[in-house]
C-alpha cells in the first residue's frame, strides 16, 4: 500500500466551474479533505472533484501551497509573499478563500485567511464595518443602545 | 472516522461524474494568470451577514478585546457567533495590554474603581461598580481573575454552626467579566484581631483558579508570616516563622513552579536581607520549612551601587520587589530608587537581578533584559508577560520594559494621583505616563489586571 501511494505522481483537482489543476502530491498535503481521499485510494493517478471551490480560488490556494511547500524559499520570502498575497485581494475574495480553506480543511491557511479578514476589522468602528461589508443592521435602536452599554466593558 | 472518509470519497466520485460533463475542455490553467481575473471579478457579492457561525468564530479568534466586543454590535448573526464563541469557549480575544485597576480602600464610602488603559491613556469606569459597598476588597489578581475578600461575609455566617471560626470573611476569585466566582477557604486561624482588608499586603495565585495545581499565597502586612491554600482546601495554612531579628519582616512573595519565594527586609534600615524559599508542592498536614536561597542581599546591592548608603541621607527611598517569569522559569529581584526631594516622588533607577545558579550556588546576577518579557509592577502585584503574546501598538508591547504604577502617600493637597512610569531596560530611560485626574479622591491602590472572558 505504501509503495502504491508513493507512486502517485500527479493529482488532478477539478474545481466547481470545471477548471482542472494538476498538482504534485506535496501540494495537497495541507488540504486534509483531499489528502484523506487520496489515502483511501490505491490508484496511481487521482482525479478529485472539489465542487465547493471555484477555479479562481483554487488557483490561489495552490499558488499559496506551492510557495509554502517549497524548501528553497526563505522564511522572509514566504512572509513577503503572504503580505502581497493578501494585499491584492478584496474582502469577498478573502472570505471565499476562507470558506474554501474550511471546506478543504487546511488548518494553517484557514488561520491565515481568518487573520487577514480580522485585520480589516481591527480598530474600526461598528459603522465602518457595516459599511465596508455592506451589512444592514438588524437590531432595533433599543437593542443597539443596550449592546453598546453592555460592551462598555470592553475597555481598550 | 474511516466510515466518514469512505463516504466522502464515494460522494466525491459521484460528483466527479457530474463535474466531468462541465469540464470537457480539461484545460490546465496556470494559477499565476488567474488572479488578474480574480481581482477584476465583480460577480461574487457575498452577503457578509450570512456567513456560517463557524467561519465567523474563526475571524473572532484573531481579534483583540475591543474589536472582539465591537464585532457583536454589527448584526444579529455576528452577535450570534460572538455569543456562541463565549458560550462554548471556542474563540477568546487575543491578549492585549493589562489595564491598571485603581481602587480605593475606604471603610466609609463605596469603593470607587477605575481602569486605566495604556493604549489610549484613558480612564474607564465600569458601568456596574466593581466593588459595591465597603466590604469588598481586591487583594491580587491572576489573568482575568481578581482575588477578593468580602469582610461582611462573617456577619451572616456567624449564626451558623461554624463557632470555631466566628469572624471569617470570605475569600474568592472573581472574574468581573463573566461574574464567575471560585471560592477559597475562609477558615483562618490567627491569634490576633485584624482588619481583614489590611491583613495582607499581597496575595498571589500560581495560576488561574480553575487550574488543578493552583496555589494561593498571602503575604501578611508588616509581619513575618505567610499563609497559603488551594481553592479546594478546607482552611488556610499559616506559616509562623521563628525569627531572631525582631526588625525583620517579609517584604514580598512570589510563586514559581510550586515554590514560594519570600523576600525579607529589615524595618530598621529598610534593607533587604535574604530570599527564602518554601516548597509548596504536595504540602499536607506538615508545613514546609523555609530554606535560605540567597542571603546578604544588601551587600550585593551595595557592591553594585556603591553610593547606595549616601542616597539614604539624601532623601531617597528604596523599594524591592520579586517577580517571576513562569515561561522562562526565572525569579527576578527589582530594586527601585525613588527620590523624595520633590513634592511628588520621582523614580530614579530600576536595577534588575535574576536569581541564577552559579556552580550550584544560587546568586543574584544583574541583568539588562527580561528575556523579551514585559514586567507589570505595583505594590500589590507583579507579572511578566512575554511581549510576543501581546497585541497592541508596537512601542507599548516592546519587550524588556517595566511598567510601574504606584500612588505615593502624600499628606499635602491635592491627594496623590497614581504615577505610572515606563522603564526601558535597553535605554535605561524612565518615561512618565501622565494620568489625567483619576477622579479618585483618596489614595488608590494599583493593580495590573488582564481581563479574560472565562
Amino acid at each position: 500500500m505504501a509503495a502504491e501511494k508513493s507512486s502517485i505522481k500527479i493529482i488532478t483537482l477539478i474545481a466547481a466551474d470545471g477548471s482542472v489543476f494538476e498538482v504534485e502530491p506535496n501540494i495537497v498535503k495541507e488540504m486534509k479533505t483531499v489528502q484523506s481521499y487520496i489515502d483511501e485510494l490505491d490508484q496511481n493517478t487521482v482525479s478529485i472533484p472539489l465542487p465547493n471551490v471555484f477555479g479562481n480560488d483554487l488557483a490561489m490556494i495552490i499558488e499559496y501551497c506551492k510557495k509554502h511547500a517549497s524548501e528553497e524559499e526563505t522564511k522572509e520570502a514566504k512572509e513577503e509573499f503572504d503580505f502581497e498575497f493578501v494585499k491584492r485581494m478584496k474582502s469577498d475574495d478573502k472570505l471565499r478563500l476562507l470558506q474554501a480553506a474550511s471546506y478543504l480543511n487546511m488548518e494553517s491557511f484557514l488561520q491565515f485567511m481568518a487573520k487577514a479578514i480580522a485585520a480589516e476589522i481591527e480598530n474600526q468602528s461598528v459603522e465602518f464595518v457595516r459599511d465596508y461589508f455592506q451589512i444592514e443592521s438588524d437590531f432595533t435602536p433599543e437593542e443597539e443602545a443596550e449592546l453598546r452599554k453592555e460592551n462598555e466593558w470592553a475597555f481598550k | 472516522m474511516n466510515h466518514w472518509v469512505v463516504f466522502a470519497a464515494s460522494f466525491m466520485i459521484f460528483l466527479s461524474g457530474c463535474c466531468g460533463k462541465f469540464s470537457k475542455k480539461k484545460e490546465i490553467k496556470n494559477p499565476n494568470q488567474l488572479h488578474k481575473q480574480v481581482s477584476k471579478d465583480e460577480n461574487h457579492n457575498i452577503d457578509w451577514s450570512a456567513i456560517p457561525t463557524q467561519i465567523l468564530e474563526l475571524i473572532l479568534s484573531h481579534l483583540s478585546r475591543v474589536d472582539f466586543y465591537r464585532f457583536s454590535e454589527v448584526c444579529t448573526s455576528w452577535r450570534h457567533a460572538f455569543n456562541q464563541s463565549i458560550l462554548y469557549r471556542t474563540s477568546h480575544p487575543l491578549p492585549s495590554m493589562p489595564l491598571l485597576l485603581l481602587y480605593q480602600l475606604h471603610i466609609f464610602n463605596d469603593i470607587k474603581t477605575g481602569l486605566f488603559s495604556l493604549i489610549d491613556r484613558k480612564m474607564y469606569f465600569p458601568n456596574k461598580p466593581f466593588f459595591s459597598g465597603n466590604n469588598l476588597h481586591c487583594l491580587g489578581s491572576n489573568n482575568g481573575w481578581l482575588i477578593m475578600v468580602d469582610t461582611n461575609a462573617y456577619l451572616s455566617s456567624s449564626s451558623s454552626s461554624n463557632f470555631n471560626y466566628p469572624q471569617f470573611p470570605s475569600f474568592f476569585f472573581w472574574n468581573p467579566i463573566s461574574d464567575a466566582r471560585i471560592m477559597l477557604p475562609s477558615k483562618f486561624k490567627i491569634p490576633y484581631i485584624v482588619t481583614w482588608y489590611r491583613l495582607f499586603s499581597k496575595v498571589k495565585a500560581s495560576s488561574r483558579p480553575d487550574s488543578p495545581d493552583c496555589i494561593v499565597a498571602a503575604l501578611f502586612t508588616g509581619r513575618h508570616n505567610i499563609a497559603f491554600c488551594r481553592p479546594q482546601d478546607e482552611s488556610w495554612k499559616i506559616i509562623y516563622v521563628e525569627n531572631n531579628d525582631e526588625n525583620a519582616v517579609f517584604a514580598d512573595i512570589e510563586l514559581l513552579h510550586g515554590k514560594c519565594y519570600v523576600l525579607t527586609e529589615s524595618l530598621k534600615y529598610g534593607n533587604i536581607i535574604s530570599i527564602l524559599v518554601y516548597d509548596l508542592q504536595g504540602y499536607g498536614s506538615t508545613l514546609p520549612k523555609a530554606k535560605i536561597l540567597i542571603s546578604q542581599l544588601r551587600q550585593q546591592v551595595e557592591y553594585d551601587y556603591p553610593n547606595f548608603m549616601d542616597l539614604i541621607f539624601q532623601n531617597h527611598k528604596f523599594f524591592y520587589y520579586l517577580a517571576s517569569d513562569p515561561i522562562c522559569g526565572n525569579i527576578y529581584l527589582i530594586f527601585m530608587i525613588v527620590d523624595y526631594n520633590n513634592v511628588h516622588p520621582i523614580e530614579k533607577e530600576f536595577i534588575v537581578y535574576k536569581v541564577d545558579n552559579i556552580s550550584n550556588i544560587p546568586m543574584l546576577v544583574r541583568v539588562i533584559d527580561l528575556n523579551g518579557g514585559i514586567l507589570f509592577l505595583s505594590h500589590r502585584d507583579s507579572k511578566i508577560i512575554p511581549s510576543s503574546t501581546l497585541t497592541g501598538p508596537e512601542d507599548l508591547i516592546k519587550g524588556n520594559n517595566i511598567y510601574f504604577a504606584h500612588a505615593y502617600p502624600c499628606k499635602e493637597n491635592p491627594p496623590p494621583i497614581p504615577r505610572i512610569v515606563k522603564f526601558c531596560m535597553t535605554s535605561r530611560r524612565i518615561n512618565h505616563i501622565p494620568l489625567q485626574s483619576a477622579e479618585l479622591d483618596l489614595e488608590p491602590t494599583c493593580l495590573w489586571f488582564m481581563p479574560t472572558l472565562w
